[in-house]
């Protein structure tokens, strides 16, 4: 097993079963972030995400996670989102009521518009040089969104097309974000989950 | 290119996985853990778990289930359906390691609270479940698992589609389930007015079945019982014959993840 712990949100709306049972599976520790004190010791934090926008900052806020959070990746250490972790990163959301978010990548989450969901498996097209996603061009991936992370062209990895590009990676630095599902995208996931985690705490 | 999926479907009554034949006759298939394992392996598309005597009985969800599976380690993203009453109901689904849910009972008696999970877990994560069947007379009627009654569909219904409260609607042929090639295309009709994508479930039983309904532009997927049971690899073995239609490729589980 790998030394390196990796920090799981645990903030009430994420699949944090599932994302855990992952990050095992990839040899990497994990614990359970549920108090700032959590993260003390572990070299990546890993935001999960099921649900709406505004509530899963709530409850961040309630847990008094979101300054740790910021501080943590302001210090260089490896931050990844998935799905709604994703776009908790960004500047803020248009979600049911404008929510300010974690403003460690820029950018506001907006509706996809047309069609109002992108549910299902889609390719990965990887527009920007990056080696962590260097060899999940064209591969499938599990999605399920209603809402967009739009980021400055210089963080966006990877897009997908419904019908049009949709945002599906982006990355600043240490910070990473993919809005598929890579703990559950089969054997292409995991690899994905596992080359992010690695590369990052080696950067 | 977003692609269709086949779900794979894993009916559970008294805990034990089931075969269903219209929701009438069963017959047990084994532990549910072991069927979702199969299908995990096989790469079906999502897997589709449905409890359909938790509402009845007022069991709740069966989280301990649901957290039983997810430590199995699954790497196919995981539906599940039983006695979802409540918000708190569908966020500890969710906690337990089910990326999505699926609505019926609820959509009868409680629609303003499938509202209320919407707004915490968005419309994405949820189904609802849409048991049809159609009379002599091409007219369609909606079924109540719970007063065992048909009826119209309710205005409150029609609303959770129209404001985007639910992102697909699981169209469940009720008289043909378990019956080989019966499912009634004509119940994917009933929606045309709607923009809702819909997953065809009941009586799926052959390629060629499945190639009609994902040719369906309206159809986001086909979900799949007692058919994947029958054999090994059923899956890939659907997948493959399904090369004309929008449907993932097969995939095969290799032990390298790296």
């Amino acid at each position: 097993m790998s030394k390196i712990i990796v920090g799981l949100l645990n903030y009430g709306a994420g699949n944090s079963s599932s994302v855990r049972n992952t990050i095992l599976k990839l040899g990497f520790r994990s614990r359970l972030i549920n108090k700032p004190e959590d993260i003390k010791g572990v070299a990546a934090l890993l935001i999960p995400g099921v649900g709406a926008f505004p509530a899963a900052m709530k409850s961040l806020s309630e847990l008094e996670l979101i300054e740790p959070i910021q501080e943590f990746s302001h210090q260089g250490n490896a931050v990844i989102g998935v799905c709604l972790g994703m776009q908790l990163l960004a500047d803020a959301s248009h979600e049911l009521a404008y929510t300010r978010g974690l403003e460690l990548i820029p950018g506001e989450v907006k509706p996809i518009g047309k069609p109002e969901w992108h549910i299902g498996w889609n390719t990965l097209e990887v527009i920007q040089q990056e080696d962590i996603a260097s060899t999940s061009d064209g591969r499938s991936f599990y999605f399920n969104h209603a809402y967009e992370f739009e980021a400055p062209p210089e963080y966006v990895v990877a897009v997908s097309r419904v019908e049009r590009p949709v945002v599906s990676m982006v990355k600043k630095n240490n910070i990473c974000g993919f809005q598929f599902h890579p703990e559950k995208s089969q054997l292409d996931g995991l690899r994905l989950m596992g080359k992010a985690i690695k590369e990052l705490c080696d950067a | 290119m977003l692609r269709k999926r086949l779900i794979g479907v894993v009916t559970i009554r008294n805990g034990w996985a089931i075969q269903s034949f219209g929701y009438r006759r069963y017959l047990p298939l084994g532990k549910p853990e072991c069927l979702v394992e199969n299908l995990d392996r096989w790469g079906v598309d999502e897997i589709f778990i449905q409890e359909i005597d938790r509402s009845h009985r007022e069991l709740g969800p069966n989280i301990e289930l649901i957290s039983k599976i997810a430590d199995q380690g699954l790497s196919t993203p995981l539906l599940y359906a039983g006695g979802i009453s409540n918000e708190a109901e569908a966020v500890s689904i969710i906690r337990a390691g089910a990326e999505r849910i699926c609505l019926d009972a609820l959509l009868h008696s409680n629609p303003k609270e499938v509202l209320n999970i919407a707004n915490r877990l968005g419309a994405q994560a949820i189904i609802a479940s849409i048991p049809l069947s159609l009379d002599e007379n091409g007219n369609c009627h909606w079924f109540n698992y719970q007063s065992g009654q048909n009826s119209d569909f309710s205005t409150a219904l029609i609303s959770l589609i129209d404001d985007g409260a639910i992102s697909e609607a699981l169209v469940i042929d009720k008289n043909n389930d378990g019956t080989p090639e019966g499912f009634n295309f004509k119940l994917l009709s009933v929606f045309a007015d709607k923009k809702i994508p819909l997953i065809a479930f009941g009586g799926l039983s052959t390629a060629k079945q499945l190639e009609h309904a994902l040719l369906n532009p309206r159809v986001s997927a086909v979900a799949v019982g007692n058919f994947l049971n029958y054999r090994e690899h059923a899956v890939q073995k659907f997948k493959t014959s399904l090369a004309t239609t929008p449907i993932r490729p097969p995939f095969y589980k290799t032990r390298n993840l790296v």
